[in-house]
């Protein structure tokens, strides 16, 4: 019986520093910039939508995407409702 | 001024002048032509859009171009787009699926769909349909009308997709099958060379081939990155400096140069922009509202003569949009409440101009509850006539439920959204909310809609006495020209009245409805009065006007948009059932088939039981029993899906025990009575009158003789009283029988006296074949009632045709091109001759032979031929 609102940790790691302005519209997650050029988006993320929404995002813009991870325990969501 | 949005979305991007000449993508682009779709995958900015306008200027083939937006996510809306592009072809194309969408009593996906690849059909040459954009599709019911598309259009239309990610269809499938072109992000990346012409020749400047390379490395030859960069560089003094601090840098391609680019313009420029990409299309008359400013004419002008990213949208250079990438980078500095703010100028500024959709979107983007409430209420009218339900619920989704059930109106166009999508319960509580609360000054034709819903609730929840008064109402108060409305009312107002048994005003009702429809030119809305129309003019007696009614409407349709399995085809519904009754059994098999195949290709339940049933009493006729309880078992499960078990799937259950009567199987007949519990004091509903014909005839042949004539003499009065002629034919019958069995050949003789002078004028053949063969030794006798029609009974008992149709191979009719197809295949043609004197394609001709041989179910031309003229079917 898992929660569907259970929190997830995720890693996403995309190529380039981002503007700072830019940054906001990953409100609330936390922006790590590498010094390999690459940047690590972290963050809980609520639930899957929210990650595909990062995801576009993501695409929209351009930046290309290296890798997403889940952080820790992986929770499946509940196919039980 | 509504139409220049759809005028956008169908304009074909002009390439900007010194473009690099890619000869090698545009060859691989060539190859369109020989897949049935291409799919165009690559992030923002890498030219997609550009290389197939490109395409298109070079190559010039005959284009549909669609700008697809995530307002498109609507299923109509889409349709409604889709179709506009195709019209670019020829306007033709689409008539009947525009009017299906129209028309939510019949329109399904596949419906509209099947009646566009239709017409698609007719289109003589190769031609392209570009959807751009196709990433901002969401909509699983989209994309399955888009696979739908791709599996059953024909073979001269190609598809190109272009799109940021791969679009969820049966890509693999269609890869397998070597169906799918794919141009992908490796293709459309600029290689060294294309670099250096873009960079030193289209955007003028002088870099040396290293700085080149290292321009092209930073960006991965991704084409916008190149563009910034010469933005940014044509300012600058010192190239060389530029070159490396921008290869150093980790920033993001588009960051790191937009600053650049952005920080060379003047201030008035910068806040121009910013406050401008709040939009997604804009006008400078637009510009003008939201900057107050009154030259942004200029501004716009100067954004394009240095490439600044602003697209135009059409021919005029009225509409632009920026490009997504530089609209990301624009909109992620602007405050919230700044945004909110010029949302709500912007909405306000597309009501002025009529553009409700437009003015919705953006006052829900405001927050401004008064704004929405006033845009949705503008919006909602043309929301509901285009059936764009997924957007108008979308819109009341934006508004808290209390503040939509206390403004009339806003209560009434939601209760239209939620009955047309036949949600009746959830209508009902703004049905009543929009009663309430009336409003005065409301338009006449307007409360006259809002009683034709309350009359279609109270169908729903069985209220009869009220479905009558509203309907009445409703049609006092509806405009003459509200053809839709007035047909929907009357169709209920009809049904109520034959279900009271007053098949007679009934008639009148569905006449008025037809008319008006008809009048109108909307002959799909019409199909559903119309075939309640003819049906019930049938059960009146009133044989040859209905057929009238059926030539006068098939005259007005399309052929070509007959073809295929085209719900146009429900023409032949009613048909069927006169055709049946002259006798021309196998006129009425072909109707029936027919609008049977349109019907299930269409997934359309409504009318398959009364097309089955046709077929089922021809089986009977010709002793077909596996097929027949085929039928029934097929029809009754239709029947208890869509709740018509009692009265169509009495109809064929009474067909499966007509057929054990027939067999002497009186057990079955007799367990089947008792599961309908007839009696023969019962006083049946006229609906029920078949089936209790055929328990009369079980009675008689049980010798149960004053049971069946007490049970006739009950339906006889009714049937006199309602005027209900046909079922009167039948009785007097099933009378002349009794008296027979009775023994009193003089009473027998005038019943079937009178039986003739209801059919004899009006050429009701086939009841006297379907009753005990008794009945036609009589016929000599009564003949000088109607000598002629007399004399063709006899004569048909005496020479049944020779050549009775053979119903175990039941062909599909085959199209008048197909037929012309086959008649040069006859002729000797080979495939290159016919497509020349058809003036087709080879492919098209090929088509056209598949199809044929699968209707055939032939295997080769020599065995097509070979049916064709065992058929009889060649000129």
């Amino acid at each position: 019986m898992n929660n569907p609102n259970h929190n997830q940790y995720f890693e996403i790691r995309i190529d380039g520093h981002l503007s700072p302005e830019r940054s906001r519209i990953f409100n609330g997650l936390e922006l790590n910039e590498l010094a390999n050029g690459e940047t690590l988006i972290c963050g809980n993320f609520r639930d899957q939508p929210q990650l595909f929404g990062i995801l576009i995002q993501i695409r929209d813009m351009g930046v290309p995407l290296l890798s997403v991870n889940i952080v820790g325990l992986i929770t499946k969501p509940s196919k039980e409702f | 001024m509504t139409s220049s949005i759809l005028t956008t979305k169908l304009f074909i991007p002009s390439p900007r002048p010194n473009y690099v000449a890619r000869t090698g993508i545009l060859e691989s682009l060539d190859e369109a032509i020989n897949f049935k779709l291409t799919l165009v995958a690559a992030p923002p900015g890498y030219g997609k859009s550009s290389l197939l306008s490109i395409w298109i200027q070079e190559r010039e083939p005959p284009t549909a171009w669609l700008s697809l937006d995530p307002d498109d996510n609507d299923p109509a809306l889409f349709f409604e787009y889709l179709i506009a592009a195709l019209q670019t072809l020829n306007p033709k194309i689409g008539a009947t699926s525009l009017a299906l969408l129209q028309s939510p009593q019949l329109s399904s996906n596949t419906a509209i769909l099947s009646s566009l690849i239709n017409d698609l059909t007719t289109y003589e040459k190769n031609f392209v349909l570009i959807l751009d954009d196709y990433h901002s599709i969401e909509q699983q019911e989209i994309h399955d009308s888009f696979n739908y598309l791709i599996d059953h259009m024909p073979p001269q239309m190609h598809v190109i997709i272009a799109s940021r990610s791969d679009p969820p269809l049966q890509l693999s499938q269609l890869r397998v099958r070597n169906h799918l072109l794919e141009i992908r992000q490796s293709d459309l990346r600029l290689q060294p060379e294309e670099a250096n012409e873009f960079l030193n020749h289209c955007m003028g400047l002088n870099l040396s081939t290293s700085q080149v390379d290292i321009l092209e490395s930073r960006t991965e030859g991704w084409v916008a990155g190149l563009q910034l960069a010469a933005l940014s560089l044509k300012e600058k003094d010192d190239v060389g400096a530029f070159i490396n601090t921008f290869s150093g840098s980790h920033r993001f391609v588009i960051d790191y140069l937009a600053d650049q680019v952005i920080a060379n313009q003047p201030p008035e420029v910068k806040s121009f922009l910013q406050k401008t990409a709040i939009l997604d299309r804009f006008t400078a008359q637009l510009c003008d509202e939201i900057t107050g400013r009154d030259d942004s004419k200029v501004f716009l002008q100067y954004l394009e003569e240095i490439n600044l990213f602003l697209i135009p949208l059409d021919d005029q250079r009225e509409w632009f949009r920026y490009h997504h990438l530089f609209l990301d980078y624009l909109r992620v500095d602007i405050e919230a409440d700044i945004q909110r703010d010029i949302h709500l100028k912007v909405s306000e500024w597309y009501l002025e101009q009529g553009l409700y959709p437009e003015a919705v979107k953006h006052a829900i983007l405001s927050e401004d509850t008064g704004q929405t409430i006033e845009a949705v209420l503008k919006a909602a009218p043309l929301a509901i006539e285009k059936a764009t339900f997924t957007t108008l619920f979308g819109w009341f989704d934006a508004l808290p439920d209390q503040v939509v059930r206390q403004n009339a109106m806003l209560s009434l166009y939601k209760s239209f959204a939620l009955f047309f999508t036949d949600s009746y319960r959830e209508a009902l509580p703004y049905a009543i909310a929009a009663k309430e609360n009336i409003p005065k000054d409301i338009p006449s034709s307007t409360y006259g809609q809002l009683l034709c819903i309350q009359a279609h609730i109270s169908m729903f929840q069985g209220d009869l006495k009220d479905v009558i008064r509203t309907s009445r109402d409703a049609l006092e108060y509806l405009a003459e020209e509200d053809t839709f409305f007035r047909s929907l009312t009357l169709n209920v107002l009809g049904q109520v009245l034959e279900m009271k048994g007053d098949v007679v005003s009934a008639v009148d009702v569905y006449r008025q409805g037809f008319d008006s429809g008809y009048q109108a030119g909307e002959v799909i809305g019409t199909m559903v009065v119309f075939t309640n129309l003819v049906i019930s003019l049938n059960e009146l007696g009133r044989l040859r006007e209905a057929e009238a009614i059926c030539q006068k409407l098939y005259a007005e349709l399309n052929q070509e948009a007959m073809a295929g399995d085209s719900l146009a085809n429900t023409v032949y519904l009613p048909w069927s059932h006169l055709s049946y009754e002259e006798n021309n059994l196998e006129e009425a098999r072909k109707q029936a088939q027919t609008v049977l195949d349109a019907l299930l290709k269409n997934n359309i339940t409504q009318g398959v039981v009364l097309a089955q049933y046709v077929l089922a009493k021809i089986n009977l006729i010709n002793h077909d029993w596996d097929q027949l309880s085929q039928l029934v078992a097929d029809g009754r499960q239709v029947a208890n899906r869509t709740g018509t078990a009692n009265t169509h799937g009495a109809l064929l259950s009474a067909l499966a025990a007509e057929a054990n009567l027939k067999r002497g199987n009186s057990d079955a007949v007799k367990q089947w009575v008792e599961e309908m519990g007839f009696k023969p004091e019962d006083r049946p509903h006229h609906w029920v009158e078949w089936p209790y014909f055929t328990y009369t005839r079980y009675l008689l042949s049980q010798n149960q003789t004053q049971e069946a004539k007490q049970l006739l003499s009950t339906m006889g009065k009714s049937a006199q009283e309602g005027q209900r002629f046909r079922k009167l034919l039948t009785i007097y019958l099933l009378e002349a029988l009794v008296e027979l069995s009775l023994e009193d050949h003089n009473s027998a003789v005038q019943r079937l006296e009178a039986a003739l002078s209801i059919a004899a004028p009006q050429g009701y053949r086939r009841a006297f074949f379907d009753e005990d063969p008794a009945i036609l030794e009589l016929l000599p006798e009564v003949r000088h009632i109607a000598p002629d029609f007399v004399d063709a009974l006899l004569a048909y008992i005496d020479s049944p045709p020779d050549k009775l149709f053979r119903s175990d191979q039941l062909y599909e009719a085959l199209s008048e091109r197909e037929l012309e197809v086959l008649n040069l295949v006859a002729k000797g043609y080979s495939n290159r001759q016919i497509a020349e004197a058809l003036y087709v394609t080879l492919g098209t001709v090929k088509k056209h032979l598949n199809n044929i041989f699968g209707k055939l179910q032939v295997k080769n031309r020599t065995q097509a031929v070979a049916s064709a003229r065992e058929l009889n079917i060649l000129s």
